[in-house]
């Protein structure tokens, strides 16, 4: 009896299985991830099928095991579209495991939001692996509170500094910090080595050597850096209170909205530069925590920028 | 000069409008010839190709992996959005309502939908094999893995010593 069910094959009468494996795949695409992991349950001819569907989104929230990401990059294939999930704290230190694999499966969208902890020292935030710099893949990076290492040394041979990655289009950081010498710079090359960059958020980054630990900063001039996307359509710019160095350079023609709060370089020759930059947005929204000074800009941006339709200060 | 110029745009101009207007003959497994605008056929990235790398258009093109019914459903399809434009925001929503309409049409008659899926990779039809496909997905969503072996056909085939090392790997991932 079982021989004979086995030898008509279950491919015969399943439906699905009987399609073309590239079929198949795009359906699989267009499943949550735990349902596309649970078809191996339906029969022997499932077992593995999902293994073999590229361009998996992986995507987890809440509570999830450590054994189940570990699990699912381990067995599906590459490449895989998109790896977004929270990081809780306990789960900090596989980060750098996960990002190894998925730099070997070619991820093309990267969301690590990493979760805050009571025991957290102050100003000490969860390292992300170096592996993030062999993710070349990258169309979509966004990145939450977390510490991004200095780039490897260059190979011999091969190159010099860490060039970017060239596919990106959206480059989101919140509440990262870069603290290594040379970090503005890094900054720099990946957002103008992104050649169709279309939105940046860069919300509390901040770059450099912080000397003589937390309590005593250095006073000195951050090392300048500039951000260059002649394609950009969405900017938001919120500067640390410590200005981090960052300021807008050239000209951002396609810009259709801005968010900027830019308190560390205000009043300043940069900060007019920088409005000038944005000022032919269609929105744009600009906070500032002083209130005389707010009143201040709201007059020049009147005067300055006919062509913008919607202002919220 | 200036006469010389307008006749050569005048001559350009017909051109376009010939090739707007140029015929295409797609010819089923059955042998049944169907006669669509290049714009219908271009919704096909396999006939668009064949048609600009300079193939015979005038002799047509046979599909030997369509049959008669599909392939007149595919051409429904690509009539309306190849035939029609979608620039305003109106004519975003008709096409929409079209898809729409379509796709529920094809949902209550299984076999046939998985024909047009089929034939929408086949001849690369992006928007109609993603209407499909999402469609068949759909019905995968949100069901138990019994719904699904019912929905597909699928023969429960796995001993009680599979389904042993299943759970071994789901608690892995």
């Amino acid at each position: 009896m079982e021989v004979a069910a086995e030898a008509s094959g279950a491919a015969g009468t399943d439906i699905l299985l009987s399609l073309l494996p590239e079929i198949l795949d795009d359906i699989l695409t267009r499943l949550p991830l735990k349902e596309v992991v649970r078809t191996c349950c339906l029969s022997r001819g499932w077992a593995r099928r999902w293994e073999s569907a590229s361009g998996l989104d992986v995507r987890f929230r809440g509570f999830y095991s450590a054994g189940a990401v570990a699990g699912v990059l381990a067995r599906c294939a590459a490449p895989v579209a998109s790896f977004d999930i929270e990081v809780r704290p306990r789960l900090r230190p596989r980060a750098a495991y996960w990002l190894r694999a998925l730099a070997e499966k070619r991820v093309r969208s990267l969301q690590l939001a990493f979760g805050s902890s009571r025991a957290d020292e102050h100003g000490v935030f969860p390292g992300v692996g170096r592996a993030i710099y062999a993710c070349a893949e990258l169309s979509n990076l966004y990145l939450r509170y977390c510490e991004v290492p200095r780039p490897p040394p260059p190979q011999p041979g091969q190159g010099s500094l860490f060039a970017g990655f060239p596919r990106l289009t959206r480059l989101a950081l919140n509440s990262v910090k870069l603290p290594f010498a040379g970090a503005g710079a890094l900054l720099e090359r990946v957002i103008a080595g992104a050649p169709d960059l279309a939105d940046l958020l860069l919300v509390d980054v901040t770059t450099g050597v912080v000397a003589g630990g937390e309590k005593k900063v250095v006073e000195e001039e951050p090392e300048a850096w500039a951000i260059r996307a002649p394609k950009l359509h969405s900017l938001t710019l919120w500067t640390p209170a410590v200005d981090n160095g960052g300021r807008v350079a050239g000209e951002l023609p396609l810009l259709n909205a801005a968010n900027m709060s830019v308190d560390a370089f205000l009043g300043t020759e940069d900060f007019l530069d920088t409005l000038w930059l944005v000022s032919r947005v269609k929105v744009l929204k600009f906070s500032v925590r002083d209130r005389e000074m707010m009143r201040r800009i709201f007059v020049a941006l009147c005067w300055k920028t006919t062509g913008s339709e919607n202002y919220k200060l | 000069m200036a006469t010389g110029s307008g006749a050569a745009a005048a001559a350009a101009d017909a051109e376009e409008k010939e090739s707007g207007s140029r015929m295409i003959t797609l010819t089923s497994n059955e042998g049944k010839a169907f006669v669509v605008t290049e714009a219908s056929a271009r919704q096909s990235a396999t006939i668009r190709s064949m048609v600009d790398d300079g193939g015979c258009v005038d002799k047509g093109f046979p599909l030997p992996n369509v049959d008669s019914k599909t392939l007149a459903r595919v051409i429904q399809y690509c009539d309306e959005h190849g035939n029609k434009e979608a620039h305003t925001v109106d004519e975003r929503a008709a096409l929409a309502k079209f898809d729409k309409d379509f796709i529920a049409e094809l949902d209550a008659d299984k076999a046939f939908l998985y024909d047009v899926t089929m034939a929408a990779n086949y001849l690369h039809i992006q928007g109609l094999f993603a209407l499909t496909t999402q469609c068949i997905a759909d019905t995968i969503k949100g069901k138990t893995p019994e719904e699904i072996r019912t929905a597909f056909g699928i023969e429960y085939d796995l001993t009680a010593q599979d389904e042993e090392e299943i759970k071994e790997e789901d608690t892995h991932a």
